[in-house]
């Protein structure tokens, strides 16, 4: 599950890791995968080629979260930019203890995607009303470069299983960059029940996709 | 608000809080281990959301970042901290909240004689097991000074000061944590209030924190802490300090 391939250039034309790296990898673990929280922690000592396998893990989700909220290419580029360089340099903060590689890095994504949007949100006048329909790009609709595997599909089947204002509320607020308050009126339903709709959505999420943490 | 407030732990781990609501829900996040657990496994879902929807990043990203790391230093990792288990305050949601407000405590501390510190200064090296060479260097430096320091609050500080070495300790117990994406960062403050950022101060679990000061120590006249956002180089102090610990000498 761990093991990432991300440098795809399609959907059908999966590039597998060079065999050049893989044995570099493996050797440094007497046979065995080197875990993402193995890679942080020599990242965390300055190892700048562990810094590049993390990247070959993580720069494709990466860019995809920022992609998601940010929309606009360019920018997308540039936030993904600052989130890898801050992975590298606050890499000694992340303590396995407390959650994996994949979500201390995707949710630091997450958010600084978010900060985008919302500052920019606050510098312009955003009031008018864009229907629901045109806000949220439903998960499929990103299709053209996402990577096609296991991890996508089982996730698609998970959000399929929520309630459709579960489902909404999670895909708004996550991959719309919504605040909970803008689903609410997105959604046209009052404040608490999109709070818990989100928190339910979410623990059904993690129940069938089987999170631990 | 508070009646439901543990319902947050979902909009919170997809950061669909406002600003304002995502601090408030972090202070009671450091008082509740339900909700910290929960948020835990939710951000864990998330980020399954989020590795769901990889694409493939344009053609320049890696080099760009990979050559970027050079010019780029890293965080230290931080130290964990090794107080002696003094009676313990626990930690306060007033502290957390005496600290979202602007308002600085200021706190006047006065050198204290050598002979009492000495005294102190070796009861305490025997309490002190792991602590770092840095630290017992400064803390076993002939002329350290041992300064107690008044909060006013439930935390307990205490500094370690060496003028020969230029080095001092600073040692807080019974404070919370900085909210998420924030850091504790100490500065040493000269007469004229410039401000010299001298790293961050990272609160365990039990409220302790310390860290080992390097700088002018000769022409620094107060120790101060701030909140700043993990996220940007720390430059200059961007919000008004929590803790202001003056060095009057006597």
């Amino acid at each position: 599950m761990r093991r990432r391939l991300t440098a795809h250039r399609t959907l059908t034309e999966k590039m597998p890791m060079e065999p050049d790296r893989r044995r570099r990898l493996t050797a440094l673990t007497g046979g065995r995968t080197v875990t993402d929280e193995e890679l942080m922690a020599a990242v965390a000592r300055g190892d700048q080629a562990a810094f590049a396998d993390l990247f070959d893990r993580f720069g494709g989700p990466v860019f995809g979260v920022v992609k998601r909220v940010v929309r606009d290419p360019s920018q997308s580029e540039e936030v993904a930019q600052e989130v890898l360089v801050e992975v590298w340099r606050t890499a000694a903060r992340f303590d396995p203890d407390r959650g994996s590689a994949q979500t201390w890095i995707l949710t630091m994504a997450h958010r600084r995607a978010i900060d985008r949007v919302r500052s920019e949100q606050a510098s312009r006048d955003r009031t008018e009303r864009i229907g629901v329909r045109d806000q949220v790009r439903a998960f499929d609709d990103v299709a053209e470069s996402v990577e096609l595997r296991f991890e996508h599909q089982q996730v698609r089947e998970a959000l399929s299983a929520l309630t459709g204002l579960q489902r909404e509320a999670v895909e708004l607020a996550y991959y719309g960059g919504h605040t909970y308050r803008e689903v609410a009126e997105l959604l046209d339903t009052p404040l608490g029940t999109v709070k818990t709709r989100m928190r339910d959505g979410l623990i059904r999420l993690r129940d069938a996709m089987g999170v631990a943490r | 608000m508070a009646a439901d407030i543990h319902t947050l732990t979902g909009a919170y781990a997809v950061n669909a809080l406002p600003d304002d609501e995502r601090r408030m829900f972090e202070a009671h996040l450091d008082a509740c281990d339900a909700c910290r657990q929960e948020v835990a496994e939710l951000q864990a879902t998330a980020a399954r959301l989020g590795a769901a929807s990889a694409m493939t990043p344009p053609a320049g990203l890696r080099e760009a970042v990979l050559g970027q790391l050079g010019d780029v230093r890293q965080e230290a990792p931080t130290r964990t901290s090794t107080l002696p288990d003094r009676s313990r305050i626990s930690p306060s949601r007033r502290w957390m909240t005496s600290m979202l407000a602007p308002a600085a405590a200021i706190v006047a501390i006065a050198v204290l004689g050598l002979a009492a510190i000495v005294a102190n200064l070796n009861e305490r090296m025997d309490q002190i097991e792991t602590a770092s060479t840095q630290m017992t260097d400064v803390m076993a430096a002939a002329d350290a000074q041992v300064i107690d320091v008044e909060t006013g609050g439930p935390e307990t500080v205490r500094v370690v000061l060496s003028e020969a070495r230029n080095e001092a300790v600073f040692l807080v117990d019974g404070m919370a944590a900085a909210p998420e994406g924030h850091n504790f960062v100490l500065w040493l403050i000269d007469d004229e209030g410039g401000a010299e950022p001298a790293g961050t101060l990272v609160v365990d679990e039990r409220g302790r924190a310390n860290r080992v000061l390097a700088g002018e120590l000769a022409t620094t006249a107060a120790i101060g802490v701030t909140v700043e956002p993990a996220d940007q180089p720390v430059r200059q102090p961007t919000t008004d300090p929590v803790m202001v610990a003056e060095l009057t000498t006597t």
